[in-house]
């Protein structure tokens, strides 16, 4: 397993245990509520979501599942650039979104910035043992000035990244969690971890961030992912 | 994970049974006939790459072959492709065009018709390692070009990784792992069942070394792979060995390698990779396959190695990084850039004894030939003040500045020099 796996896997247990411990409420954290009213100032760049599923086997090992992932990926772009139409959000690219970048290396760079910006947020914000303690009445994150590369590639204002882990058991861990639960043991389902932000390009600011955690969810069909979609952009600007 | 729960006396009995069904399970033991050289050091024949593939249903990958659409092997692949991603923008990766057209090349000459399949990232990293994902991205750290001493020597390692593409290895050890983990499970439950729920512990143990001996069949097939392929491509298949005889003894040096390898090792010894290798490569010699290449790899080696030897030095692993000099230098490539870092390492070690070493060295380093980095004054004038021998110190100084009139650190160095 790559190191960025294994990272992101540490990552998902932590979450994971957070989100136990808080029973799965979202709260966003935002320093803008609404987006500009101005068209020519609310343009929304929706890169290309960082979603990966799998299957969670009897003994605790994920495997990665190519046929969920493709198609959890083409819902979430689906149902995003639908939701931005119905909220008159215009999105660059004429309403499509990438499911790859394009290999442009100062994108990417700013894909792997945003990546561990955004795993900071989920470990650091939120109220927990890890929260740090200057971040615990303040929202302040940022990427960056470099931001504006995308600003002037897509003519965005505004980007939007998503990263979405969700695991879903095997029939052999469903047996596992009855027989355990026989036993009075308590063993982990599957679960679903993420988060969304939307930066402010101009600037580099995270401008609103909110974080999913939950041993529910699905994104293998499209009405599934809808509701995935609602809890993840909750309390997203108007 | 659970099984911690039970703690209960344990049941010897239980336990020994409990082991002995799931090693004895997903050991293969060798039948038909060999498609690679996989023999342990005791001529006892390993896992074969027949069985292998019976035990998984997996062929040789094909050239252009991508996994079938859907397949567990098919989400490993796309799992890889964004950790490729990531790899191909690191920073710590090297672009000098020389030394990736090299490698690139290389590589070429060993996959043949998967030339294409296979792309390589050279990876400025210390230390011995490079490793190949399932996709057909292939890393290769900057530790292993230094340690090697000739392009057979790398193009061993490269066939070696090539083999774990080949017989898709990835894809093997993860659906081995999936297996025994499952399989744990329930039999840990048979455990808690019959009453002996503590065995589940010493299960676990047994389950960690099942999967890390399978990992080490995988190894010893990729060696295997590796040795055909260098031969076929016209290498001398003996140099493979010498990697190991290297490694070995730079690992003999280490003083925190207590309690390594063994029950949970991943790959087999280096002990057992030298001699098996080394018995193979007899038997597979030809005379077409007598390539070394020793001076095309130090052609691209020796513009970088300063470099590499110096995020060897910083490591400060001082021992080892002691003898892979010596070793180095009984290969005799620009030895006065050798002799400088057996100063370097002596300058930065500064135990008892270790100036005069130092000094030494780097004298030896200005007779002898090849070149030196340009700081190897200010090296030395840096030894001479902590010996108190101001005067040389302030000459070596003076000849350090004339070299690097315009050093960035020219300011500090005339004022270290004074009036």
């Amino acid at each position: 397993m790559s190191k960025s796996t294994i990272l992101a896997r540490r990552i998902v247990a932590v979450v994971a245990i957070g989100a136990l411990v808080s029973a799965c409420q979202t709260i966003a954290h935002q320093t803008r509520k609404e987006l500009p009213k101005d068209q020519a100032a609310r343009r929304i760049v929706v890169l290309p979501p960082d979603v990966e599923l799998s299957i969670l086997h009897a003994g605790g090992l994920e495997e990665p599942n190519a046929e969920w992932t493709r198609a959890a990926r083409r819902h979430i772009a689906d149902d995003l650039a639908t939701r931005f139409r119905a909220m008159n959000v215009p999105l660059v690219n004429g309403g499509t979104i990438a499911p790859e970048t394009s290999g442009d290396g100062r994108e990417l760079q700013l894909l792997k910035l945003h990546e561990a910006v955004g795993q900071s947020i989920l470990i650091h914000q939120y109220q927990g043992p890890l929260q740090l303690p200057t971040k615990a009445a303040t929202f302040d994150w940022s990427l960056g000035p470099q931001t504006q590369h995308l600003r002037q590639k897509y003519g965005a204002d505004f980007a939007l990244f998503v990263f979405v882990r969700d695991s879903y058991a095997s029939a052999g861990r469903v047996a596992t969690i009855v027989v355990a639960a026989l036993f009075g043991v308590g063993v982990q389902g599957g679960i679903q971890i993420g988060f969304a932000s939307l930066v402010d390009l101009k600037t580099g600011e995270v401008v609103w961030f909110n974080r999913l955690a939950r041993p529910s969810g699905d994104l293998r069909t499209a009405t599934a992912a809808t509701e995935t979609v609602n809890q993840l952009l909750a309390d997203f600007p108007k | 994970m659970i099984g911690c729960s039970w703690r209960r006396t344990i049941h010897t009995t239980a336990v020994v049974v409990g082991a002995a069904l799931l090693v004895g399970g997903c050991r293969t033991d060798s039948i038909g006939a060999y498609t690679a050289p996989l023999e342990k050091h005791d001529g006892s024949a390993a896992m074969d790459a027949a069985s292998m593939a019976q035990a998984y249903d997996l062929a040789d990958l094909k050239p252009n072959e991508r996994p079938a659409p859907n397949s567990d092997e098919d989400g490993l692949w796309l799992m890889i492709e964004r950790v490729e991603k990531n790899v191909q923008t690191a920073g710590n990766r090297i672009r000098d065009p020389k030394v990736t057209a090299y490698v690139e090349n290389l590589t070429c000459r060993i996959a043949g018709p998967h030339c294409k399949n296979i792309r390589v990232y050279v990876m400025r990293k210390a230390a011995f390692n490079a490793s190949m994902w399932p996709n057909g991205m292939m890393d290769v750290w900057t530790g292993l070009l230094l340690r090697a001493r000739n392009e057979a020597q790398v193009a061993a390692v490269i066939g070696h990784e090539v083999g774990h593409y080949l017989r898709r290895h990835s894809v093997q050890r993860m659906r081995n792992i999936i297996d025994s983990t499952n399989a744990m499970v329930f039999v840990q439950f048979a455990l808690a069942g019959a009453g002996a729920g503590a065995a589940g512990d010493i299960l676990t143990l047994a389950v960690h070394g099942s999967i890390a001996s399978f990992s080490r069949d995988n190894e010893r097939e990729a060696d295997g792979y590796g040795l055909l392929l260098m031969r076929k491509a016209g290498y001398d298949p003996r140099e493979a060995a010498k990697i190991w005889k290297q490694l070995r003894r730079e690992e003999a040096a280490n003083k925190d390698n207590e309690g390594r390898g063994g029950f949970f090792a991943s790959h087999p010894s280096p002990e057992e990779r030298d001699t098996v290798l080394a018995l193979l490569a007899e038997k597979l010699m030809t005379t077409k396959s007598t390539d070394v290449g020793r001076d095309r790899f130090l052609d691209v080696l020796l513009p970088i190695r300063a470099s590499l030897l110096r995020d060897e030095l910083h490591l400060r692993r001082y021992d080892t990084f002691a003898v892979l000099l010596d070793m180095l230098m009984e290969d005799g490539a620009n030895m006065a850039e050798l002799h400088y870092f057996k100063g370097e390492l002596h300058r930065l070690r500064g135990q008892d004894g270790d100036d005069k070493v130092a000094l030494d060295a780097y004298n030896a380093a200005k007779s002898a030939t090849g070149t030196t980095p340009n700081d190897i004054d200010r090296s030395m004038a840096l030894v001479y003040r902590k010996m108190n021998r101001s005067a040389e110190a302030k000459d070596a100084l003076r000849r350090y500045l004339a070299a690097n009139p315009s050093a960035p650190d020219a300011a500090m160095i005339r004022q270290m020099i004074g009036p």
